[in-house]
């Protein structure tokens, strides 16, 4: 096995050498010529150093001639070796091919290999890019930050009051600009009326975006004041849509139910904030100091150039301390958040994705160990090929570019799959994430993203093809030939191979085990009882927002006569009005003390809070635990009642039963009436928290949604039919809005937490076939080269059970070693993400199990194709073939 | 004279290579020397520029050429015509013919009348 034993440095001259033959040819000719003419001349008579003149002078400019000679010579030489290069490319190329067809396996897996890296880690990047990279598309975007009172200081920015918001403003020293948005929802009044997203916000707004108007101008600082007249900027969709074109909608009226508002501006797509908001009002409006604690806007700044949100935090906690200090009554428990605008749509999302990105990068990995042990394997069983060719006098040269040029086929294959991979995974995931991504973050594939994983994984197949290759050609083929080798190469390349598959093994466990976590977790949190029944359940919604509804009466009336008249229909089992329903949207907090408590603000519970009519609780399978429902009399006017949930009862009550005791909210003092079991009402994933139900009756609540249990054949389509006439009939300009199954409101808030699943355990499934492919691949190469061997040995009495456990023993050391490696990897992955999944810890021992189990009888059941192959070895092929 | 003569020979030397050679396998000096002796010294050649010649008609693959043994047994480059190369002499044969055809006719034509 000696290196072919001319140095490289030799072989590098080589091409001076031919030019150095081609200068000696033609002196040679041209020396020919002139001695024969000379010696023509002599023998005419002259002496011989004339006979030379004579010949040199005939021939004229012999240097000329000599330079002139050699030029086309060296001419004709690049050309010649130019078209055999092209002849040998075109060789190659075929051969490659041939050699890929005759072996379709291994070349199809690393493809495959190759295909998934690439396309798995571009898509999970480029989605990553767009989720938590990308800054907001607004002129201003990587500068905004969402301000808002949290329960602590890195805490998920809430919604402010208006005085907060004022005096904020105009005492910071960190900020350019901040903005105030009131969302709202607007029945507008055009052909028929709708309800649409809409927000009042201050002028400031759009001067923190920095966005300009499409068409029109926007709100004017003069607009922030009361008494100014109320003036509207459109989307250009909404102008298209409602107004006629965006052309003509600057100066049209807008008619919403109860008010008009001239039409003064229109924002394009790409300036619109809020997402969804197409109509923005203006908002006049001056600080009410007993307003300071009713909490409704979003607020929105834009940092000075240089300025952290860090540094805004302090500022702002410093202008807090000063408005204490002037005797304004500020909630001590609330500090002021200050977070990066991008954070708010994906603050919870980012350790998710981190954890995402970790499982694309293991499975890139993974996919590079499994092409370079599979090349390494498709280079060792080819030690005799290229033997034979070599000694049919193929250079070295040669065989490096045949060899190589096979990987490059391969890797250009991958890669191209790979971008194909890349480019249909990306539009699936950006289909299946959860719809309220503001249109910027639409991904799309990010061509670095692309380029970097084709780099790694096309050189990671070109550098493990290249390495054999060049061994494989220095090895000198007599040696190999007489069987010295028996076809292999260095006991090294196999340990090397080896070592690849037992990381790969490793990593494959990892992303086994952290997948079945997610998926434990997500089974957890959809099998959970979320203390209600959502089967069944259809909702929708009515907002009473309208200078008509001002008296509380009208608003208990309404509700009381769209449940009256869906009980009437066929179909429904039961029908209710509530302020909220779980999960479809968040809740309200009331403040409030239980009986016997000082009441101070000190001592004040702020407890999410429903208000409801009585069918609330059999409409939504709410278990009523003691005491009653409300009931019809429960009316304004009668005695205040509440109910609440075991958890209040526990927590306010000390446990003790607290039916016939007093709820003071505000000024009303309430009995409690009932328990009933206690509901997810924010999301899954709540903590159980105290809840209080009040009655619509009593409360008059304005935004209401309505809850209708269906029996018997209704269906929720036909039922919003329904309920849209029902409600229109009662009041024409009130529109139904957002019609929705319960259930799919509950499958939607898992959105998140199903497609980390579904990533992981798919990224788990393709590592596991990789990693079987791996362990495969490896094993046939060990039978391949024992297989001479074992024929001997059976030929001398072995039995096929004791070859068999010799080769299961090697892919089980294999087994053993990679499965250690990675229990130890998943132990630190799974302490990781178990902060990220819901309910599951970090000790799940059968987990790791179980998911080590799967891996080991797959792996060991891929040896056991190759060992059976070594039980039927044949002694006399290897007799006659040694 | 001798001036016109040279340019002429320029283009037609690669056509009295052809043709030399077209009898079989001959070296550079008797090409040279049979063009002196068939052409009767009119056209008179610097032998040197024959090989540039020589090399680009081998170049494109009109003449081959291998080493030999020359009647004195001295190693010399010996040229014979490829398929290709009888091909291009017969074409270019032709052409000159034609072309001096048209000269002489030329020549040889009554002056323009009025």
């Amino acid at each position: 096995m000696q290196p072919s034993d001319v140095p490289a440095w030799r072989r590098l001259i080589r091409f001076r050498d031919r030019d150095r033959d081609i200068s000696d040819a033609v002196d040679d000719e041209l020396r020919f010529h002139l001695e024969m003419r000379a010696q023509e001349l002599a023998l005419r008579g002259m002496s011989d150093a004339d006979a030379h003149r004579a010949a040199n002078a005939r021939f004229g400019n012999i240097d000329g001639v000599r330079q002139a000679c050699e030029q086309i010579g060296l001419e004709r030489a690049r050309a010649e070796r130019r078209r055999a290069s092209l002849v040998d490319f075109g060789q190659d190329i075929a051969y490659a091919l041939r050699v890929l067809r005759r072996q379709p396996l291994p070349a199809a897996i690393i493809v495959l290999c190759l295909a998934l890296g690439i396309g798995a880690a571009t898509t999970v990047f480029s989605v990553g890019d767009a989720l938590l990279l990308r800054p907001p598309p607004f002129p201003n975007g990587p500068r905004l930050v969402v301000i808002g009172p949290a329960r602590s200081a890195d805490g998920r920015p809430g919604v402010a009051s208006f005085e907060d918001f004022f005096d904020w403003r105009a005492r910071q020293r960190t900020f350019d600009e901040i903005g105030a948005i009131q969302r709202e929802t607007y029945a507008v009044r055009a052909d028929h009326t709708t309800r649409i997203a809409g927000a009042a916000v201050t002028s400031s707004l759009f001067r923190v975006l920095g966005v300009r108007p499409l068409r029109g101008r926007l709100f004017a600082a003069t607009e922030d004041v009361p008494g100014a007249s109320g003036v509207a900027v459109v989307s250009a969709t909404f102008a298209d849509r409602v107004l006629g074109g965006v052309d003509r909608a600057v100066g049209t009226t807008l008619r919403l139910t109860h008010r008009s508002l001239e039409v003064v501006g229109v924002l394009d797509a790409a300036s619109q904030y809020p997402d969804g908001v197409e109509v923005w009002t203006s908002m006049p409006r001056v600080p009410i100091p007993e307003e300071r604690h009713s909490r409704s806007m979003e607020l929105i700044g834009a940092l000075r150039s240089g300025t952290t949100p860090d540094a805004a935090r302090r500022d702002l906690a410093a202008v807090n301390a000063q408005l204490v200090r002037d005797g304004v009554d500020l909630d001590s428990k609330v500090v002021t958040a200050v977070v990066p605008l991008r954070d708010r749509y994906v603050g919870a999302a980012r350790p998710a994705f981190a954890a995402i990105a970790a499982a694309a990068a293991l499975l890139l990995l993974i996919a590079c160990a499994n092409v370079a042990s599979l090349q390494l394997a498709r280079a060792s069983a080819r030690v005799r090929e290229v033997a034979v060719r070599s000694a049919l006098g193929a250079g070295r040269g040669r065989l490096i570019r045949l060899l190589l040029t096979e990987s490059v086929i391969l890797a250009i294959a991958g890669g191209a799959a790979g971008v194909w991979a890349a480019v249909v995974s990306t539009g699936v995931v950006t289909q299946s994430i959860p719809t309220r991504q503001a249109p910027w973050m639409t991904p799309s594939i990010d061509l670095r993203v692309l380029g970097f994983t084709l780099a790694v994984a096309t050189l990671c197949g070109l550098i493990f093809g290249l390495v054999p290759a060049l061994r494989l050609a220095g090895l000198a083929p007599a040696h190999t030939l007489r069987g010295g080798t028996r076809g292999g190469l260095d006991p090294r390349r196999l340990a090397l191979q080896r070592g690849f598959v037992a990381i790969q093994l490793a990593m494959s466990l990892v992303l086994l085990v952290g997948a079945s976590m997610a998926a434990r977790s997500f089974q957890r949190l959809t099998t959970l009882d979320p203390g209600f029944d959502p089967t069944g359940v259809a909702t929708f919604r009515v907002s009473l927002r309208d200078e008509r509804y001002a008296p509380a009466e009208s608003r208990a009336q309404f509700a009381e006569d769209v449940v009256r008249e869906l009980k009437a229909l066929p179909g429904v089992a039961a029908a209710a009005a509530a302020s909220h329903v779980p999960i479809a949207d968040c809740c309200s907090r009331f403040g409030l003390h239980v009986e016997g408590e000082p009441r101070d603000r000190t001592n004040e519970h702020l407890i999410t809070g429903n208000v409801v009519t009585p069918e609330y609780f059999r409409a939504l399978g709410i278990e009523l635990v003691r005491g009653r429902a409300f009931t019809d009399a429960d009316r304004l006017g009668a005695q205040h009642v509440v109910l609440i949930n075991e958890r209040f009862e526990r927590e306010l009550f000390q446990g003790s039963n607290a039916l016939g005791r007093i709820v003071h909210l505000g000024s009303r003092d309430a009995v409690v009436v009932g328990v009933v079991r206690d509901v997810k009402q924010t999301s899954f994933t709540d903590a159980p928290e105290p809840q209080l139900y009040q009655p619509q009756s009593q409360v008059a609540w304005d935004d209401l949604t309505f809850a209708v249990r269906l029996s018997g054949g209704m269906t929720g389509t036909a039922l919003f039919e329904h309920a849209r006439r029902i409600v229109g009939r009662i009041d024409a300009s009130m529109p139904l809005y957002r019609p929705v199954l319960l259930t799919d409101v509950l499958h939607r808030a898992v959105t998140a937490q199903r497609m980390f699943r579904t990533l992981l355990l798919g990224f788990a499934l393709i590592a596991l076939v990789l990693a079987i492919a791996g362990i495969y691949g490896v094993t046939s190469y060990y039978v391949a080269q024992r297989l001479p061997d074992m024929g001997i040995r059976l030929a001398l009495g072995a039995r096929p059970g004791a070859l068999l456990s010799l080769v299961l023993r090697q892919g089980a050391t294999l087994v053993a070693v990679g499965l250690a490696a990675g229990l130890a990897g998943a132990a630190i992955a799974v302490r990781f993400l178990s902060r990220l999944l819901y309910d599951v810890r970090a000790d799940e021992s059968i987990v790791f199990v179980s998911a080590a189990a799967v891996l080991a009888l797959t792996t060991l059941m891929a040896c056991l194709v190759p060992a059976r192959r070594a039980t039927r070895a044949d002694p006399m092929v290897t007799l006659r073939s040694e | 004279m001798a001036q016109s003569n040279l340019d002429i020979l320029r283009g037609t030397l690669d056509l009295l290579i052809l043709k030399a050679v077209s009898w079989g396998s001959i070296h550079g000096y008797d090409i040279a020397r049979w063009i002196e002796g068939a052409a009767d010294d009119v056209l008179r050649i610097e032998e040197g520029t024959l090989y540039p010649a020589l090399h680009r008609l081998e170049a494109k693959r009109w003449l081959s050429a291998t080493w030999g043994l020359s009647e004195h047994n001295r190693r010399a480059k010996f040229y014979s015509l490829t398929v290709a190369g009888r091909a291009q002499l017969k074409a270019e044969q032709h052409n000159w013919t034609r072309f001096a055809n048209a000269v002489f006719a030329a020549l040889a034509a009554p002056r323009i009348q009025g």
